[in-house]
């Protein structure tokens, strides 16, 4: 089984994806907490999840996503 | 097998480049031909997109390092901000300095008809990208069952796209690229789509057919996106969920092989495709090594896997050269060995009359190479290195950074694939005298050589039997006009570049007067090699182009043509020709072009550049020189 992704894994990808060093990343981060994650980067974010961790993030679960922790749980119930 | 995708044909980064790589903030700043240095080698995406960040879009400062500024205005159906990055590092690996203006997702209309380009942050523009979409195109359901209704259909679509097309061009002066329609992946009825009117895929192939028709002849050109995605399988073009949530057009995966075909693209459209494919021998034009093997042992032709194999880039090679590719040889061999197989085997495509320049020794390769481009009167730019030895090919790219070198990978089958899909050769269009220029190389080659056994430039002159023709501009000329004016960089006095569509405007104009020069001796016929723009003011009458292939430097065709201009000027009735000069990082040849025809250097001139007079009855009293030139009546 695949390991669980973790915060720690997910950062460095948003640090590149937003060009910005030393992010602090917490579940409860969301789109309005960085000031680089507009709707161009968020779509950079989500293709660098899934050429990353190796998933395919369904449509519908990718709309309603409000944050990080959630966002993680997504690729762990997909890698499960 | 080799995945396009990856673009096979790059080399993994060096230490050095990938160090410099890993300080993002260091590549801004760094000299252009350092950053293309990068951009030749394989990159990730977020290399990608920091060293896209790093070029800066200036004009001035592009030329001056040697680079062709390009400001793409991109309009696509589809969301195209990913591409910009991708085009921005391909356009590097051409020469290209590309500047993207974006605009907002599927507004071709704004663009063609509203005031998008009325704003000054979006002027200056060279080409537009025009990204059409099928599921944006609004096809309308139900013609499956109608041929009529369906080819209006199509009929409509092209109307509609010629008025943004017409729109575009009228608001920027310049040409669009197209990129045509790639088809769903999946289908309605299945095979039978193909002959269904109306089917999705009958529409877009149908849409397709007849924009290569609308689009033919005129300045706009094609991006054959439906060819590309097919090439790489329409399943890993489409990313159907990024459609949905952002639509993205295709998948990023595509991107950078996508970006880089379209920087081949922008490339051929600005004259810098490549003009010369410099070839090994051993185990590249044919298995095994000749010297070892012998005629009997090597492998080429039919017979093995790998004698097809290689003949497959024989093939390539030769139909190249079918539409203008020089080919040279460069390898490590006795001569009289190397040109064996050529000769004497049977199963060989290419002979050694297909070839410009023929290189077989044991010299280092770079030097080979160097002297190959030197006799022949390239740049390294124009020149493509195949080998398929690793150390050769990496030897070569440090001693001689602006020859593209491919990789090959370690299989003869995927060699032509590999090297195509590089896109060194792209195209706007084929002419007549593109199919004639690999002869003509290969004739200057040997009138070099002759040159070199004659001791004076006379007597040598005399010899060529050279006829000349001069002409103004007219309809069979213009394509050709129109290609030499933008690809000419060296022997170019003043480096400005005209459209097809300008070059017509100036057949019929009557302030104008226009050359087109036409050389051949008794080695072959040089084609078009000059060409002549004045401006008629009154009393003086400025040139405002004068350039000439460096094909036929030293041959005295500039005193030819000016013998010609003077007495088209002394006709005219106007008294004085000024030439106006132009400095290049590329055209330093010209600096005396005009002080060595007897033109006076006018101190007080204030703009950009040089002017140079010359006073027509003086010129005209001094008598005209005996030119080694036969002027054939005008037909």
């Amino acid at each position: 089984m695949a390991m669980t992704v973790t915060i720690e894994d997910i950062r460095p990808l948003m640090e590149d994806v937003f060009q910005l060093q030393d992010l602090s990343v917490a579940p409860e981060t969301n789109a309005r907490d960085i000031k680089a994650w507009d709707s161009l980067n968020n779509v950079r974010l989500m293709l660098r999840v899934e050429s990353e961790f190796g998933v395919d993030l369904p449509v519908d679960k990718v709309e309603g996503l409000k944050n990080v922790g959630q966002l993680l749980a997504l690729i762990n119930s997909l890698r499960a | 097998m080799i995945d396009l995708l990856s673009l096979p044909w790059l080399p993994e980064q060096t230490p050095e480049t990938a160090g410099l790589l890993t300080e993002r903030k260091a590549l801004r700043g760094l000299p252009l031909k350092q950053l293309a240095a990068i951009a030749g080698r394989r990159l990730t995406a977020s290399g990608i997109r920091a060293l896209s960040q790093a070029v800066i879009f200036d004009r001035a400062a592009a030329i001056a390092e040697g680079f062709t500024p390009v400001r793409l205005c991109i309009a696509s159906q589809a969301m195209s901000e990913f591409i910009g990055e991708n085009l921005v590092v391909a356009g590097l690996r051409f020469g290209l300095v590309i500047g993207i203006v974006n605009t907002e997702f599927n507004q071709l209309a704004d663009l063609a008809l509203g005031d998008f380009f009325d704003n000054a942050a979006h002027g200056d523009i060279d080409f537009t990208f025009v990204g059409l979409d099928f599921r944006q195109m609004g096809f309308r359901d139900g013609l499956a069952d109608d041929p009529n209704a369906a080819q209006a259909e199509v009929s409509a679509k092209l109307a509609w796209l010629n008025q943004m097309l017409g729109g575009i061009r009228a608001k920027t002066g310049a040409p669009c690229m197209v990129q045509n329609l790639v088809a769903d992946p999946g289908s309605w009825v299945g095979s039978a789509d193909q002959f269904i009117a109306g089917s999705v895929r009958w529409l877009c192939d149908s849409f397709n057919r007849g924009l290569a028709e609308t689009l033919s002849g005129t300045p706009h050109f094609m991006l054959d996106a439906a060819q590309i995605a097919a090439d790489i399988g329409l399943q890993k073009w489409h990313d159907p969920g990024m459609w949905y949530l952002a639509k993205l057009g295709q998948s990023q995966s595509v991107m950078p092989y996508l970006g880089h075909r379209m920087a081949a693209l922008l490339a051929a459209a600005r004259g810098k495709a490549k003009r010369l494919l410099i070839l090994d021998l051993d185990n590249t034009l044919w298995g095994g090594v000749i010297g070892d093997d012998g005629i009997e042992g090597i492998r080429i032709g039919h017979g093995s896997a790998a004698g097809e194999a290689h003949l497959d880039l024989q093939r390539m090679a030769k139909s190249l050269r079918n539409r203008g590719v020089v080919l040279a040889v460069c390898s490590k061999n006795e001569d009289a060995v190397a040109r064996q197989p050529f000769n004497d085997h049977p199963g060989m495509v290419l002979k050694i009359d297909d070839f410009a320049a023929f290189r077989a020794n044991w010299d280092d390769k770079a030097s080979n190479i160097a002297h190959i481009a030197r006799i022949l009167e390239l740049g390294h730019e124009s020149c493509v290195f195949i080998d398929d030895n690793p150390a050769e090919r990496e030897i070569v790219r440090r001693n001689l950074p602006d020859i593209a070198v491919p990789e090959l990978g370690g299989n003869p089958a995927e060699y032509v694939r590999t090297v195509m899909a590089a896109g060194y050769f792209e195209a706007i269009t084929v002419s007549a005298e593109d199919r004639r220029r690999a002869d003509m190389y290969r004739d200057n080659a040997r009138r070099i050589e002759v040159m070199e056994q004659v001791a004076d430039m006379d007597t040598y002159l005399a010899s060529l039997a050279m006829k000349i023709s001069l002409k103004p501009f007219d309809r069979a000329g213009r394509s050709r006009i129109a290609q030499l004016i933008n690809k000419s960089n060296q022997y170019n006095l003043t480096s400005l570049r005209y459209s097809e569509a300008d070059v017509e405007a100036l057949e019929g104009d009557a302030a104008a007067y226009t050359l087109q020069v036409g050389l051949s001796d008794s080695f072959g016929d040089n084609g078009m090699i000059s060409v002549v723009i004045c401006r008629k003011q009154g009393q003086v009458w400025a040139i405002d182009t004068w350039l000439m292939s460096c094909r036929v430097l030293k041959r005295r065709v500039e005193e030819q043509v000016l013998a010609h201009l003077v007495q088209a000027v002394a006709r005219g009735g106007a008294r004085t020709l000024r030439g106006l000069f132009l400095p290049t990082p590329r055209n330093g040849i010209v600096k005396d072009h005009y002080q060595r025809l007897g033109f006076t250097l006018q101190p007080d001139h204030a703009g950009e550049g040089e002017v140079w007079t010359l006073d027509i009855q003086k010129f005209l009293a001094a008598g005209l020189h005996d030119l080694p030139f036969d002027i054939p009546p005008d037909a």
